[in-house]
């Protein structure tokens, strides 16, 4: 390991919110110590990895490590709008932009309309747990009965001009507006899972 | 003629669905629709200013409407999208095939240019 090392030098970095006076700076200089301000520092974090990077991590440093929330939702009327609401506070705190939080939302709908509709208890709840961590959010979504509806299917392709079928669009805008989503079949239930990354796959901070 | 529901403007009418058209409210409009129609009105503009999601069932019921207008030989338009609703049409394919304008007015002003043939 230590070979590995060779060309490495180790250096003293202060870094003051404040700055520093002449007098710090002075001693600093003078015992080879690097100084930064914060301002010297937000500029360098930038440089490193870009505004969106900044901004994901900002959103990040909020609800890291691994934060994690559980929502139990009854059968009721528009009961999915509770579980919108909770992830747009998390989203929002995660450093989520708002079409993004309106994307999540809008899939999480889907996938609780459809987890309430396969449920093999007509009563039955459905369990949801969000885990924010440092670069995505994903949601478990899971529901005590039977496969989420068309899971593995795909709809036929839609002429040109032609008007779209009408029914079995759910999973369609789950996967068209998160990054990925997951199927699991479960002892006694289905799970499935919906993950957004802060920054959306194959977008770089440089696409801003 | 107006309601918070929808405005009749001579021979076009503007509906306005909720916030949150899911199988309930996407039904009301529909219904809406279909009693516009039956009165020969054929210009639909739906502005969807105050509407922030539409769901799966909601999108179904929307090509309903669509397909209904079709069928009439009358012209749809919509307005006011936000972002996610736009995500979602255009991931079932509904924005090649219904122009969407920002505003209200820009979708009425475009639409009572056309012919369709109303008998109103």
């Amino acid at each position: 390991m230590r070979s590995g090392f060779r060309s490495a030098r180790v250096v003293r970095w202060m870094v003051s919110r404040e700055g520093f006076s002449a007098e710090a700076l002075k001693r600093l200089d003078t015992e080879g110590v690097y100084s930064t301000d914060a301002a010297q520092l937000g500029l360098l974090r930038e440089s490193l990895v870009g505004k969106a990077g900044l901004k994901a991590a900002r959103g990040a440093l909020q609800l890291v490590p691994n934060t994690e929330f559980e929502v139990l939702l009854p059968r009721s009327a528009k009961s999915e709008l509770v579980a919108a609401r909770a992830v747009e506070e998390i989203g929002t705190e995660m450093g989520f932009d708002a079409d993004s939080i309106g994307q999540i939302k809008a899939a999480l709908v889907e996938a609780c309309i459809n987890a309430f509709e396969h449920s093999r208890i007509k009563s039955g709840k459905v369990h949801l747990r969000f885990v924010a961590s440092a670069d995505r959010l994903t949601i478990y979504v899971q529901n005590y009965g039977v496969d989420f509806d068309g899971a593995g299917r795909k709809l036929a392709a839609v002429k040109a001009g032609a008007l779209p079928q009408r029914r079995g669009w759910g999973i369609e805008l789950m996967k068209g507006l998160m990054d990925e989503v997951r199927f699991e079949g479960l002892a006694h239930g289905t799970r499935i899972v919906l993950v957004k990354f802060l920054i959306g796959k194959g977008e770089s901070e440089d696409d801003e | 003629m107006t309601n918070k529901s929808y405005r009749v403007l001579d021979d076009t009418v503007v509906l306005y669905p909720h916030n949150y058209i899911n199988d309930i409210e996407g039904e009301k409009l529909e219904e809406m629709c279909e009693t516009f129609l039956k009165k020969g009105i054929k210009k639909v503009v739906i502005d969807f200013s105050d509407t922030e999601m539409v769901n799966s069932i909601g999108v179904s019921i929307l090509i309903g409407v669509i397909e209904r207008i079709k069928d009439k030989k009358g012209v749809l338009l919509f307005s006011g999208l936000k972002q996610t609703n736009r995500d979602i049409f255009k991931i079932v394919g509904l924005t090649k095939l219904i122009p969407i304008y920002g505003s209200e007015d820009d979708a009425v002003s475009e639409i009572s240019g056309l012919d369709t043939g109303s008998s109103t």
